[in-house]
């Protein structure tokens, strides 16, 4: 970096805050006539005191909106193309063993996480549309006015927004933030952030246990429970660990445009990719463990006919003591477990589990009674804040530069979700649900 | 007691707004050491009384001239609740350098927009909400010759007096070639607890790198200097 | 000072608060609880008409006024129109999809065309005056 600053640091110093006038000035100043362009008349709706918050979650609820309900069909069809498969391959292959892995471990396992292709494209595809039009900047500057008042630093917001598609990049954009405090705060809560892998979560419990009228109220609503927790428990933080006010928000507030197609397809792919990457890699490989366990003993589950007599019931039943008092049974105990390696696993382990066509695990989550609407509410609350995977959390240990911090967000997640879902299940039950 | 240092380039009305704030009362002495004349006043608002200390007129705050220094000084040192700092609405391009010198100070700024009159004589438009915004301070318009805005300012600072602590503070961003070495030399001068306690981090990060002398002395004097020039390196 | 005329601005003003007011009265039917297949209840979907029905009344003072501020709040508050509109016409292009898998009962009709849809071609006449206004606009 010396080269740079080493003698001549005031003259560029100084010549970058005459830039920085001329770019605060070429938006609010206009000489003669009064000329006004379309950056002002953008600026003076989205950063608008009263409307720019209210205006930004709006935008947000366009964004889930458009990732859910556009996204339907395309699911339905991979669901389709991969049924269809499953049985071909059930018919065809001779072998019970091998029938059993194409037919359960691929198809039903892997292939119900796949089915999640459409929805985390979409959402990618939208959040790259707000970031490259130069929306996000604006809605960062929007939300720094009451992130400040709470504590937290503004430069906290993008982090937060790049966690809505995965975790492990946000915590890393964190270095933007020089003040080494509101870095740590900024990485503890990041994990609050609901990320792709959740999704499927959601759409899968959502859809089941509140039907499609009300699936995208309810997920919404956990995005929303995600960001408050983070703002919660960021205040918690500053309160206590680290104690102090939030260094100043860096303003730059870059040009907006209209993103080209190429460009924002292209955003999409190259986060969309990681998606791809995790179902051939961890995935792929959880899948298949857990399809191993489900159809062994052989003999004793007749190759999977009944698995309740397999080594992954053995382990659900031991796990389950835990988990009971919220109202779930074995399957969500070791979907949790096996969750923690990636929360799409979740959705696979119920696709081998209950043995069904990919299209058909929401349905037989209701009629098999495994969730009721109140349970499957706290489910996907424990599912937003426990652990978001390991990946991010190695990513916590190498950007704290500490496995103890590592270790702190998973013991302070774990122990969160266990409240925040055993809140939802105590008031629902006194409000009557059950 | 409030007190609000007023400051601004030379010849904008600085004085002719002190005296609008203060009437007369009125008390002119030097500054501590120097032949610099410093002139402070008071006035009552809303039965509180509220000190008003006029600094030197200067475009910058560098430690080179004796004025800017004064002013310099006295802000980081006597931390003043408030710093309204008057601005020649016809001359914003000029006039905002010091405003951003002072955010970097974190100075609780409060702009007075002077000469509103000629502003609109001449046509300039001027977004005064989004100049606040982007700024994150308050900008009230004013005309100092016939008092237009005084009360309004007055009730501003009193309100910025009141919430020093829960303001939002902005600052510029250098681009990102500059702000990595200012993150570094920020990071080594936070291991200095007292003295990131008396000036902004940020600031002092700045100044090294700009090689202020009054803060390299500061920083020679600090137990980890080494750990500081080392980072400017 | 006005930057537009006037008399445009009062054209523009009565129907930006009449859009406003039909945006402010659905958003609240939605929200609490919809009334008939055609409003559904829809908490988050009403919360949003409600913000587009903030942004234009808030900017009619202005318009009436012909000022860019109230203009910039109009054209702001047609972004959002849009961004719905668009929105819920792609759900009903899914929706139709949906009917073609065999995965809906019956294709969507006139029924599923939601208020924002509406509202969205009800402000399009604005999009024509304000492009006349800002023609001389630059980005």
């Amino acid at each position: 970096m010396g080269e740079l600053l080493r003698d001549d640091a005031e003259l560029i110093l100084a010549e970058r805050r005459y830039q920085a006038i001329a770019d605060i000035l070429e938006s609010t100043l206009t000489k003669g006539e009064g000329k006004w362009t379309y950056t002002d008349m953008f600026d003076h709706v989205f950063l608008h005191k009263a409307l720019g918050i209210p205006i930004f979650l709006a935008m947000l609820w366009a964004v889930f909106q458009f990732t859910f309900s556009l996204s339907e069909p395309f699911m339905v069809m991979i669901g389709m193309i991969f049924g269809w498969l499953g049985g071909l391959a059930e018919e065809l292959i001779a072998n019970p063993h091998l029938a059993s892995f194409v037919a359960g471990g691929i198809f039903d396992g892997l292939g119900s996480v796949l089915v999640f292709v459409p929805p985390i494209f979409m959402l990618f595809l939208a959040l790259s549309l707000l970031e490259d039009s130069g929306y996000m900047a604006r809605a960062a500057f929007v939300m720094d006015r009451i992130m400040y008042k709470l504590g937290l630093h503004g430069r906290s917001f993008i982090p937060m927004m790049i966690g809505f598609g995965c975790n492990i990049p946000a915590i890393m954009a964190t270095r933007s933030i020089d003040n080494e405090k509101d870095r740590m705060i900024t990485i503890l809560v990041n994990p609050l952030i609901s990320c792709g892998a959740r999704l499927p979560v959601y759409v899968l419990i959502a859809g089941a246990v509140f039907g499609a009228k009300y699936a995208g109220t309810v997920i919404f609503s956990m995005y929303l429970l995600g960001m408050v927790l983070a703002i919660v428990m960021a205040l918690v933080f500053r309160k206590t660990l680290f104690k102090g006010k939030p260094s100043p928000f860096v303003l730059e507030l870059p040009a907006y445009v209209v993103p080209t197609a190429k460009t924002t397809i292209l955003h999409m792919w190259e986060r969309g990719k990681w998606f791809l990457v995790r179902a051939g890699t961890i995935i792929f490989g959880t899948v298949i463990v857990i399809w191993f366990l489900s159809v062994h003993p052989w003999a004793a589950t007749a190759g999977g006919e009944m698995i309740g007599n397999s080594y992954i019931a053995s382990l659900g039943h031991f796990l389950e003591p835990i988990v009971r008092p919220f109202g779930w049974d074995w399957m969500a105990a070791v979907a949790l477990l096996f969750g923690f390696l990636a929360k799409e696993v979740v959705v696979g382990t119920y696709g081998i589990l209950l043995g069904v066509e990919e299209g058909a695990v929401g349905a037989s989550l209701v009629s098999l009674g495994l969730f009721t609407p109140l349970t499957g509410l706290a489910f996907m609350a424990f599912i937003l804040i426990y652990v978001p995977c390991v990946a991010t959390i190695g990513v916590v240990a190498k950007e704290t530069n500490s496995y103890r911090w590592a270790a702190f967000v998973v013991v302070y997640l774990v122990a969160l979700a266990f409240i925040v879902s055993g809140l939802i299940i105590g008031i629902g039950r006194l409000l009557g649900f059950s | 007691m409030i007190t609000v240092a007023i400051i601004g380039n030379p010849n904008v009305g600085k004085t002719e707004l002190f005296n609008r704030l203060t009437g007369m009362k009125q008390h002119v002495g030097n500054w501590p050491g120097v032949t610099v004349e410093k002139k402070t006043g008071t006035f009552t608002y809303r039965g509180e009384e509220i000190r008003v200390v006029d600094l030197p007129g200067t475009y910058s705050l560098t430690a080179q001239a004796a004025d800017e220094l004064i002013a310099r000084n006295y802000i980081v040192d006597e931390k003043p609740d408030v710093v309204v700092d008057i601005v020649d609405g016809t001359n914003l391009e000029r006039n905002l350098y010091l405003t951003l010198l002072l955010l970097e100070l974190e100075a609780n700024v409060v702009i007075a927009l002077n000469r509103w009159d000629m502003v609109k004589e001449r046509g300039i438009v001027i977004e005064v909400d989004k100049l606040s915004e982007l700024l994150g301070v308050p900008v009230v318009p004013t005309v100092a010759p016939t008092g237009e805005g005084a009360e309004v300012l007055k009730e501003v600072v009193m309100k910025a007096a009141k919430e020093k602590e829960v303001r939002r503070k902005i600052v510029m961003g250098y681009g990102e070639d500059v702000e990595r070495p200012i993150g570094v030399v920020e990071d080594a001068v936070r291991k200095d607890a007292s003295l990131s306690g008396r000036y902004p981090p940020r600031w002092l990060a700045i100044k090294v790198l700009e090689r202020d002398g009054q803060v390299l002395k500061l920083v020679e004097e600090s137990p980890h200097r080494a750990e500081i020039m080392a980072a400017v390196k | 000072m006005a930057d537009f005329d006037t008399g445009t601005g009062k054209t523009l003003g009565i129907y930006t608060s009449a859009l406003g007011l039909l945006y402010l009265v659905f958003g609240l039917i939605e929200i609490f609880g919809g009334s008939g297949e055609q409003v559904p209840g829809d908490l988050f979907g009403g919360f949003a008409l409600v913000v587009i029905a903030a942004t234009y009344l808030i900017g009619v003072k202005g318009v009436l006024r012909g000022r860019h501020q109230g203009l910039s709040l109009l054209i702001g508050g047609l972004f959002l129109s849009a961004v719905f509109g668009v929105l819920y016409l792609l759900i009903i292009g899914a929706d139709g999809l949906m009917y073609l898998l065999g995965e809906a009962e019956e294709l969507p009709g006139l029924v599923d065309l939601r208020p924002a849809i509406w509202f969205f071609i009800l402000s399009l006449p604005l999009v024509y005056t304000a492009r006349k206004l800002t023609k001389r606009i630059t980005w």
